[in-house]
């Protein structure tokens, strides 16, 4: 059972080092990017750990049930609230950015809040499903495109394109001091391990094991998709791409394919993430607002809906109106503020988290 | 019911205003190629290659139309284009770049190509190449044999067809790289265009975004085995008086950057290749092989550092040994600055190891 | 006795009501010869009847015979009367006498789920014989059959069968309590049972296997689930079930693991053809041509080339000949459909093509869809999937590629949420026992 965690860590993982994250990095590839991407890894790595180690403390709990045991009301409400919130915006900026994507590179004569809607419509129809059917999908779309990611990984590394003295020159660079932003963007990816926070509730009886592929699988996955856009797009112009791993699946090319041009493949596995990402966050943020207010149906002119639609429907009207009105460049300034309240909430988080364990090892020792 | 009529009514809405990118593909003409050249009164002349569909492929059947459009920018001589065609441009296609050769030698090949690398729709993987006697010319050349049009331009390229070891091919976003690249020098393949056919033998490098040298189509199969090891090479060589032609097996080319402290900085190349002959105007299963594999090692020396020292003497480096200096020494930003002063001074080696493999199927 | 209700039968001309005297005493039958088989009446009644002297040594004779019993004073017989039942008047006292005339409880062949090399015998339209199948095939003690009857009117006679050791209490209890709840006037069929007992009216993928094979009915017995067979109808219906089991061919069973696994990967690839072919074309014709190479996507145009009208007419007219095709040779009589399908399959799409309605590529696209389509071993749901394609075209023509993905993933995230009787329905892994030695997994 413990692989549905692996797949809400590897699906964060896979988005993430494809969308803000690479671009943040080969901005500052010349400094420290490398020592933050290193350090990005190990603090990543024990982050998840420990926060796993300490969730297994509470089988079959969410943060909100813990919350509930711990603290009081006015603490727990305000930081599901909050933390929903969160969850709410990475799923919204991961469909933003996505919808731009899209926009440029399959349908560049469709109608942006036309793709938007699309997107947000899907999302709002998504978030409300049970998390255990969130988990079936993640399984599902995930072992589906495996193949098809390890393939495009490949391909890229043994690509005759790539070109290995590109990136070799950064290796001087590797000694530079690490900056925030750098490190912040480098610990993204490692931040599905946090979803255990609502997904918990499932895992009733089982302790995750083979926590040493977290470590291992994160490295692979965020040293290819750091390196080889460097290899295929040249260190000295990779900095220039705004979309850069698009840019990097476009070099590549299958020679004997039914679809020649990587990208498309690339392009479709990437909707399907994505759609996954949203759906899962916004899922997370759905059931922390209802837990929040603590009733599963809200009446509105005298008729029940449930919480969770109203929540849904509320997060992709935002999504949508936000979607609209912003653009590549406002979008890279409010994912570089963003990033650093995010390392900041997810050390407060596991912080917590661990002392809860800490707590209820306690009890359990007195009991 | 009602619930079905605002069921009815949302969908007709977004019906009404989704749907503007849906064109099909009979309205949309395929641009197989585009050719820039300069223009008589404005900069730039853009000649696109059109494809035009038919149900029946057969050789030499292809069908395409050739529109050309003098503007200031290639964007808009494009926007003007779209004015002389009944559908719309999809340049998802344009597989082939093709600068005329006026336009190069005139011309800086960078920004003023800024077009192709900034839209979304060119793709990163299309060929770029240099066209004698212009763009436009190549492009409305019509091999015999094309089946579909721009074959037979595009299949050569991508090695799909033909393997030629005259056809460096170049990738738009290769280019890019090597525009940008500190330490490397971009290169273009040549396309000469003949009534009806290409001629595609040798590659002209670039200095920056200048035009700089020529290289015979003998050089080019050289640069094509320094800079890619590419292994299909042929050479001839004479054995006792006879010419004996060698094609390449298999080719390994490896070099180090030395800088002794004091002395003078050396390139040391390291070329491993196998050989069988292909054509031989003697018998050579009886002669003694060690002897052959010296002489084509010899051969293949003498070319290759031939070539290297006309690229050291016009001051370029297609090959990269400056962006693979940068990658092995650890000064940081100064690094380049550096090569560039030692590059005029480097002393080439070259260590050539052949192994012959066989005389073919006769002796 | 109720002679209101007697009256009220006498309307029919097949109820009988008959007095029989052997010069000792008198009593009255009242049945139908339509349901009750005289060789029994004989048997049971008549001729003892005409042996015995009084009227207590033939109460007896009543009591000591199968399947008899003893009314209450003023109950209806009409109930008992309808259901095969001889009633049987004797000094104002009244027995009933169970004497069934058998429906049809021939034994066909399997022809809806054919398998090559397995058994070739379906189950039977009449309830006891497949239930004397079932027990053949599977005797276990563990075995129940519950009854029931369903439609108030129809009163089938229907049982509930489930291994007690190995089905899930609550799923019984479940599926108990959904049975009794049934409010319709007539129940004819399996898939009305499945209609009637699911909670929402927007029903798309089925959740019950529906099947007329005796092997599939015992392999899912052995795995925990439940049957509910029906009298009347050569159909059981099983649950809980997952999307597995539509995919599944019982000849997988009979056949090697590479094998079978190669079938099922094939029918999932069908599945996935099926459902995004058409709209994929649209996509590809009408957004992203760019996606394929150059060379296919200009005989893709050349083949367009003399089509008038945009491509999602083209799929549409296409489409709509093909069902038409489809339902017209399912509910002409056998004779008449395979001419039907001649005619349209083959003239119609190459006469089609020649008249500039459609492109030549949109015919390979039909009938791959089609094709693809008869790949599901299970009707129900290659039915529920037939019109899978139709939303996704809508979705292609608005949005593109992009739709079709979003579609795709709305359909999976669909299915995903079902749950058959609280067993997830579509999983990857779907965990369930390994009966037949070729599915496995940890248990749910």
């Amino acid at each position: 059972m413990s692989r549905y965690f692996y797949y809400l860590f590897w699906l964060s993982l896979l988005i993430n080092t494809i969308f803000f994250v690479p671009r943040l990095l080969m901005n500052e590839r010349f400094n420290g990017s490398i020592m933050s991407v290193a350090l990005g890894i190990v603090y990543g790595s024990v982050c998840a750990i420990i926060f796993v180690l300490s969730m297994n403390q509470f089988p079959g709990e969410g943060l909100p049930e813990i919350l509930k045991r711990y603290v009081p009301d006015w603490i727990r409400v305000p930081s599901l609230l909050f933390l929903g919130g969160m969850f709410a915006i990475a799923g919204s900026l991961i469909l933003i950015a996505f919808s731009m994507v899209t926009l440029r590179f399959l349908s560049p004569e469709t109608n942006p809040a036309v793709m938007l809607l699309c997107y947000c419509g899907l999302g709002c129809f998504a978030a409300c499903f049970r998390p255990s059917a969130i988990l079936n999908i993640n399984e599902i779309v995930l072992l589906v495109n495996f193949p098809f990611i390890f393939y495009i990984m490949y391909k890229s590394v043994t690509s005759r394109d790539i070109d290995w003295d590109s990136i070799q020159v950064l290796s001087d660079y590797a000694l530079k001091p690490p900056n925030l932003i750098a490190f912040a963007a480098a610990t993204y990816p490692f931040t599905g391990y946090l979803k255990l926070v609502l997904y918990n509730r499932i895992f009733k009886k089982l302790k995750i094991k083979h926590l040493w592929l977290i470590p291992l699988t994160g490295l692979l996955v965020m040293l290819s998709s750091f390196l080889s856009p460097v290899g295929l797009l040249g260190v000295d112009s990779v900095g220039e791409y705004l979309y850069t791993w698009i840019s990097t699946a476009d070099t590549l090319r299958m020679q004997f394919g039914f679809i020649q041009r990587v990208v498309f493949l690339f392009l479709f596995i990437y909707i399907g993430f994505s759609l996954l990402y949203i759906t899962t966050c916004w899922n997370i943020y759905v059931n922390f607002v209802t837990d929040a207010i603590g009733k599963t149906t809200i009446t509105v002119k005298s008729r029940k809906i449930p919480v969770q639609v109203l929540a849904s429907l509320a997060i992709s009207v935002i999504t949508l109106v936000s979607g609209f009105r912003t653009s590549d460049k406002g979008m890279l300034d409010f994912v570089i503020g963003w990033q650093y309240i995010r390392l900041a909430t997810e050390a407060l988080l596991v912080i917590s988290v661990v002392w809860f364990a800490l707590l209820r090892r306690r009890q359990k020792r007195h009991a | 019911m009602h619930r079905a009529a605002k069921t009815l009514a949302i969908l007709g809405m977004a019906l009404a205003f989704a749907g503007c990118g849906f064109k099909d593909l009979d309205k949309r003409f395929f641009v197989i190629a585009v050719g820039i050249d300069e223009g008589k009164t404005a900069p730039y002349k853009v000649s696109l290659k059109l494809a035009i569909p038919s149900p029946k492929t057969e050789p030499g059947e292809a069908k395409f139309q050739v529109i050309t459009q003098e503007a200031e920018t290639i964007a808009e001589a494009v926007r003007l284009a779209k004015s002389k065609v009944d559908k719309e441009f999809d340049f998802g296609h344009a597989q082939l770049i093709v600068i005329g050769k006026a336009f190069s030698d005139d011309h800086e090949l960078g920004h003023s190509l800024d077009w192709f690398f900034r839209r979304r729709d060119i793709q990163m993987i299309s060929y770029m190449g240099i066209g004698v006697p212009d763009a436009e010319a190549v492009i409305k050349t019509k091999p015999l044999s094309e089946r579909l049009p721009g074959n037979g331009l595009i299949l050569p390229f991508s090695k799909e067809g033909t393997e030629s070891p005259y056809l460096v091919p170049v990738h738009l976003f290769d280019y890019y790289r090597m525009w940008k690249y500190k330490g490397k020098d971009p290169f273009l393949p040549v396309i000469k265009s003949e009534p009806e056919t290409f001629i595609i033998e040798n590659v002209v490098i670039l200095k920056g975004t200048k035009k700089k040298l020529e290289l015979s189509p003998d050089e080019t199969s050289i640069f094509n085995q320094l800079a890619r090891s590419y292994p299909r090479f042929a050479m001839k060589a004479q054995v006792q008086n006879k010419w004996v032609t060698f094609t390449g097996t298999r080719l390994k080319v490896s070099y180090k950057i030395l800088t002794p402290a004091g002395g003078t900085p050396e390139v040391r190349f390291r070329v491993s290749a196998e050989v069988e002959s292909e054509d031989a105007q003697r018998p050579l299963f009886d002669l003694s092989w060690t002897q052959l594999e010296r002489l084509v090692a010899a051969e293949m020396k003498d070319q290759m550092l031939a070539l290297l020292r006309k690229f050291q003497q016009n001051g370029v480096d297609p090959i990269g040994l400056g962006l693979h200096y940068r990658a092995t020494r650890h000064q940081g930003d100064a690094e380049y600055g550096k090569w560039q002063e030692i590059y005029p001074e480097v002393r080439f080696s070259m260590h050539v190891q052949v192994r012959f493999k066989g005389t073919g199927v006769i002796k | 006795m109720d002679q209101k209700a007697v009256e009220y039968l006498q309307r029919s001309h097949d109820f009988r009501k008959e007095t029989l005297d052997n010069g000792r005493f008198k009593i009255e039958l009242l049945y139908f010869t339509t349901l009750c088989k005289p060789d029994i009446i004989q048997k049971e009644i008549a001729h003892p009847f005409l042996l015995t002297d009084t009227p207590e040594a033939f109460e007896t004779v009543l009591s000591s015979a199968l399947f008899c019993k003893s009314m209450e004073e003023d109950a209806d017989p009409t109930e008992s009367l309808l259901e095969g039942f001889v009633v049987i008047v004797l000094n104002g006292k009244r027995f009933k006498l169970r004497a069934p005339k058998p429906g049809n409880d021939k034994i066909g062949e399997a022809v809806i789920e054919t398998t090559l090399q397995g058994p070739q015998s379906a189950l039977s339209e009449d309830i006891d014989t497949n239930l004397m199948i079932l027990r053949r095939r599977y005797p276990s003690a563990d075995l129940v059959a519950e009854s029931f009857k369903l439609g108030k009117v129809s009163q089938t006679q229907s049982y509930l069968v489930y291994d007690r050791s190995k089905a899930v209490p609550q799923v019984i209890d479940d599926i108990r309590g959904k049975l009794q709840r049934i409010d319709a006037d007539v129940v004819a069929s399996a898939g009305q049972v499945e209609a009637l007992i699911t909670g929402t009216k927007y029903r798309w993928i089925p959740i019950m296997t529906i099947s007329e094979r005796p092997d599939r009915a015992i392999f899912n017995l052995a795995q925990g689930k439940f049957l509910i067979v029906l009298d009347g109808t050569p159909f059981v219906l099983i649950a809980p079930a997952v999307f597995f089991d539509f995919v599944s061919a019982m000849d997988d069973v009979y056949q090697s693991f590479v094998v079978t696994r190669s079938l099922v990967m094939l029918r999932y690839l069908g599945i996935f053809v099926t459902m995004t072919l058409p709209a994929l074309y649209v996509a590809v014709v009408s957004y992203n041509p760019e996606i394929f190479r150059v060379q296919f996507a200009l005989s893709l145009a050349g083949s367009r080339a003399a089509v008038p009208y945009p491509s999602f007419v083209e799929v549409f007219i296409m489409l709509f000949l093909i069902e038409a095709l489809l339902e017209a040779s399912l509910r002409l009589p056998r004779y008449i459909g395979s001419t039907a399908t001649t005619v349209g399959g083959l003239i119609l799409g190459q006469a089609a093509q020649q008249a500039g309605l459609v492109s030549s590529v949109m015919i390979i696209v039909t009938s791959a869809v089609a094709i693809s389509n008869f790949l599901i071993p299970i009707t129900a749901m290659s039915f529920a999937l037939r019109i899978a394609k139709y939303p996704l075209i809508v979705l292609a023509i608005m949005f593109g590629l992009t739709g079709v993905v979003c579609g795709m993933f709305a359909v999976t995230l669909y299915a995903c949420s079902l749950k058959s009787f609280g067993v997830p329905y579509f999983r990857m892994f779907i965990g369930e026992p390994a009966v037949s030695g070729y599915k496995e997994g940890d248990p749910y």
